[in-house]
């Protein structure tokens, strides 16, 4: 019994997890913009299909792969998803309702872009995070190397975020950005370049996601289309939106009650647990769990 | 006679604690001034009669009923109007048409009659566009108004528009929260003659305001707010000589420096 | 004047003879399922455009709707026409759901809980087997019939258009009125509204009303229409498409849902050309991001510039062309 808890414990807290790094750049994008990106889960898809078109296609060695997929897709984020949509929309004062259905578009786009360049048929990704035919005992408990490379990325991002946040020059004027606009501009802090640091935040860092997930989804459009993407907002949401660290802790709520539903429940209702938690968080606590960092 | 009244009104948010036990009184047909300094509670005050914030504890009494816990719509309805500090009029709408949204309640008509177009509303129509325009006319907006955007007039327009938009609701008492604020000499002007017009009919008004000109040219009693509490109370040269008032004036200021 | 009536009466002729010149009746079924989105488009454009309230949770409605005209006819032995009308009040009393959280929530986290909706709707009838036969659907539903004769897509395109022309008729003369009035000024800011006497809430339950009405009676089209119903299709991805639909033609005109739909249907068949094969959806979702990028105010408007342009303007008010 200890055993099955413990076992569905660290198998929802890897995936809990990930939908908190998503929920991380979702925040990053809200506090700068107060808005959500509808394509925001595009972003894990274009990484993990950069990834594998570098790593895999082109046999590049995995660092550099890894870099340059994260990089390019913050580039899109700046480029694309900052320089074209957002910035057409916020021109002419658009309101959050365009900015919902432009990127929710976006979205549908960028699904029929991969297929159309990578093909529709999922591409199995190489075991670089070990494989799951051999993972880690122990005791009675399995716990697959990928869990553990999922909590190394994450920590090292919450090691590194916070650093940039706390202690960098750059860091701190994007916390002052998030806060006030108009007080940060007056103390000469360039907001359109934090604004275009935080569109790449997002999307670097749920690139990173993406390619945490392809060893679980595959590299498919699933990872653009499916509702991954919901659990993130989710996590967010009941991080507190403005909280990018609420939003890991929001992740793992998720990623444990959906363990737990589908050990004590049935497997059919996964996803609805985590629509509940988002539905009651939204009505009962729509602040969230966490203050403002 | 009051037509309205606040017993212990006390609103915080969090820790702070925006409007502390007030006990304000407004007679029937009076114009009556609330002021104070910056962040005194006058703003939260008008908030808290209008339903817009929740009261924490109190009670609001409009025209003998307990009005405290009222919905914003039916605060309205029942006759207590507003103006915002920063304007908010509706982005799509033109002129004549914000002014019907306040007529809302008074058409009489239902959905059905509005997918059958009956008779009924037509007439319904006819008689609140009639309205509308009258009510238009007295605040100084004409006939070249009525099909533009609330938002394309120029300031002073704007903030008659929403005059406009707060009678129209009939109002016995009509709330106006720092009408005078951004206007010209010409617009003050035209302001000052309104809310005397206003007042000859019959509709009590509350009146936030920092320029005193029109405090004093308009009021006919005095409510002054500091920190939240009520300060003094009286005709207007009486509290502007009041050495408390001036000190919680001039003690802002000189923070402010 | 009369050269207004020349151009109804022109378009009109046009869609009459649309089904007779167009021989191809899988191109017809086409037409009728987009005209079935176009009535979900037109409720979108009233709750979404309109009143302010988003919904990302439509093919929600559109499925209770298709499931609850299928199974009344065939489980209970319904008339269709009774099947309709209980799509169509299932649907109302379902909105009031998704309406009570728009009391509190607006924009961003109302789309989330409507998504939250759609998404939950889709599992019960995945998951609920005993009634809805689960994954593979429900098969055999009957086709309307008048007289004796089955409907073909013809008959389906005459009564989708006569349908979609009542409830243009319906949503133009509530969204014209005391009642449209309200809704926009809801939307446009709801403390203004309701601080001049606008109850908030009823306006919204109206508004989810009117829209869920209209997508449970296109699920109901669409089940009889189709003969065969299964989860498939009403996934999230069809709540996206229905208000792509609705913004690409024009969110805030009454004709957008009635221009959007055909359009974004139809898109991707125009981008077929030889050696398209693999390109033309990509390229029919793009064209359709840049109307909604660039083109905030959808298609709808522009038709009606063109239509004026060429027939005269109309002399008094706003308010589009009718069909």
């Amino acid at each position: 019994m200890l055993q099955m808890v413990l076992q569905n414990s660290i198998s929802g807290m890897a995936m809990g997890l990930l939908y908190g790094v998503i929920g991380i750049g979702v925040c990053l994008f809200w506090q700068t913009t107060g808005l959500i990106n509808f394509a925001h889960i595009s972003s894990a898809m274009l990484g993990a299909y950069f990834f594998y078109t570098f790593y895999v296609m082109w046999k590049l060695p995995m660092v550099i792969s890894f870099i340059l997929a994260i990089g390019l897709v913050a580039l899109y984020g700046v480029f694309i998803l900052r320089g074209v949509i957002y910035k057409q929309i916020m021109g002419r004062k658009g309101g959050r309702l365009e900015f919902i259905v432009a990127t929710m578009m976006l979205n549908i786009f960028l699904l029929n872009l991969v297929v159309v360049l990578w093909g529709g048929v999922p591409y199995p990704f190489p075991n670089i995070f070990g494989s799951p035919m051999n993972p880690l005992r122990i005791g009675g408990i399995v716990v697959q190397y990928h869990s553990v490379w999922v909590l190394v990325f994450t920590g090292a991002l919450v090691i590194g975020l916070n650093f940039f946040f706390k202690r960098t020059l750059t860091g701190k004027a994007l916390r002052a950005t998030a806060q006030n606009k108009d007080t940060a501009s007056l103390m000469g802090i360039g907001v359109e370049k934090m604004t275009a640091l935080s569109f790449a935040l997002s999307t670097g860092i749920t690139a990173i996601a993406g390619i945490l997930l392809a060893p679980i989804y595959f590299v498919s459009v699933e990872l653009g289309g499916g509702i991954i993407g919901i659990k993130g907002f989710a996590s967010a949401v009941i991080g507190g939106l403005t909280n990018p660290f609420g939003a890991l802790v929001g992740g793992l709520l998720i990623g444990l009650a959906e363990n737990f539903s589908v050990f004590y429940i049935s497997s059919s209702y996964r996803d609805v647990i985590t629509f509940v938690l988002l539905v009651f968080f939204l009505i009962a606590r729509p602040q969230g769990l966490f203050k403002k960092m | 006679m009051n037509i309205l009244e606040t017993k212990g009104l006390t609103k915080s948010f969090g820790g702070v604690t925006a409007n502390s036990n007030l006990d304000i009184c407004i007679k029937k047909g009076s114009v009556t001034g609330l002021i104070g300094p910056n962040g005194s509670g006058k703003t939260t005050f008008i908030n808290v009669v209008s339903g817009v914030y929740p009261a924490t504890s109190g009670k609001v009494i409009f025209d003998g009923k307990d009005i405290t816990s009222l919905d914003k719509y039916k605060i309205a309805r029942a006759g207590i109007a507003r103006t915002f500090q920063t304007i908010r009029l509706f982005e799509r709408l033109s002129v004549l048409e914000t002014v019907l949204v306040a007529r809302h309640a008074s058409y009489g008509a239902s959905i059905w009659d509005a997918v059958l177009s009956t008779s009924r509303l037509r007439a319904a129509n006819a008689r609140e566009e009639a309205r509308a325009k009258e009510l238009l006319e007295i605040v100084g907006l004409g006939k070249q108004h009525y099909d533009v955007l609330g938002n394309s007039l120029p300031y002073g327009y704007r903030r008659s528009l929403e005059i406009a938009r707060a009678l129209a609701l009939e109002p016995s008492l009509l709330l106006l929260d720092e009408p005078a604020a951004g206007m010209n000499r010409e617009e003050f002007n035209f302001l000052q003659e309104i809310i005397q017009n206003v007042k000859q009919q019959g509709i009590t008004i509350l009146l936030v305001e920092h320029t005193m000109e029109l405090v004093e040219a308009v009021v006919d009693h005095c409510v002054v707010l500091n920190y939240g509490q009520k300060l003094t109370e009286g005709p207007f040269c009486d509290c502007e000589s009041d050495p408390r008032v001036i000190e919680a004036y001039l003690g802002k200021e000189e923070a402010e420096c | 004047m009369q050269r207004r009536k020349i151009g109804f009466l022109i378009i009109a002729l046009l869609i009459v003879l649309y089904p007779l010149v167009v021989s191809d009746s899988y191109k017809v079924y086409i037409m009728n399922r987009s005209l079935i989105h176009a009535i979900i488009a037109m409720g979108l454009v009233t709750q979404v455009g309109f009143a302010g309230q988003i919904s990302l949770g439509h093919a929600a409605f559109y499925g209770i709707g298709a499931y609850t005209s299928s199974l009344t006819v065939l489980k209970l032995g319904f008339p269709i026409g009774l099947g309709f009308l209980a799509a169509i009040l299932l649907c109302v009393l379902c909105s009031v759901f998704l309406s009570v959280p728009s009391f509190k929530l607006s924009g961003f986290f109302l789309s989330l809980t409507t998504i939250a909706f759609g998404h939950i709707v889709w599992v019960i009838i995945v998951n609920w087997q005993s009634l809805t036969n689960g994954a593979l659907g429900v098969f055999g539903i009957p086709s309307l019939s008048l007289f004796g004769t089955r409907f073909n897509n013809t008959h389906y395109f005459y009564l989708l258009v006569v349908t979609i022309g009542l409830l243009y008729f319906f949503i133009r003369r509530i969204t014209n009125s005391f009642i449209g009035r309200a809704f926009m000024a809801m939307r446009d800011d709801e403390l203004a509204a309701e601080c001049s006497g606008i109850n908030t809430r009823y306006f919204k339950l109206l508004a989810f009303g009117i829209s869920a009405g209209f997508a449970g009676l296109a699920g109901a089209f669409y089940a009889h229409l189709s003969g065969f119903i299964s989860p498939e299709s009403f996934r999230f991805a069809e709540s996206t498409k229905f208000v792509g639909m609705a913004v690409t033609g024009g969110l805030r005109h009454l004709l957008g849902g009635i221009v959007g739909a055909p359009i974004v249907t139809f898109l991707p068949e125009m981008f077929r050309f030889p050696g398209w094969e693999t390109y033309y959806m990509m390229a029919a979702t793009f064209v359709i991001l840049m109307i909604v990028v660039f083109m905030p105010d959808g298609l709808a408007p522009l038709l009606e510039k063109g239509f004026n342009k060429i027939f005269g303007e109309r002399s008094t008010g706003k308010g589009g062309s009718s069909e």
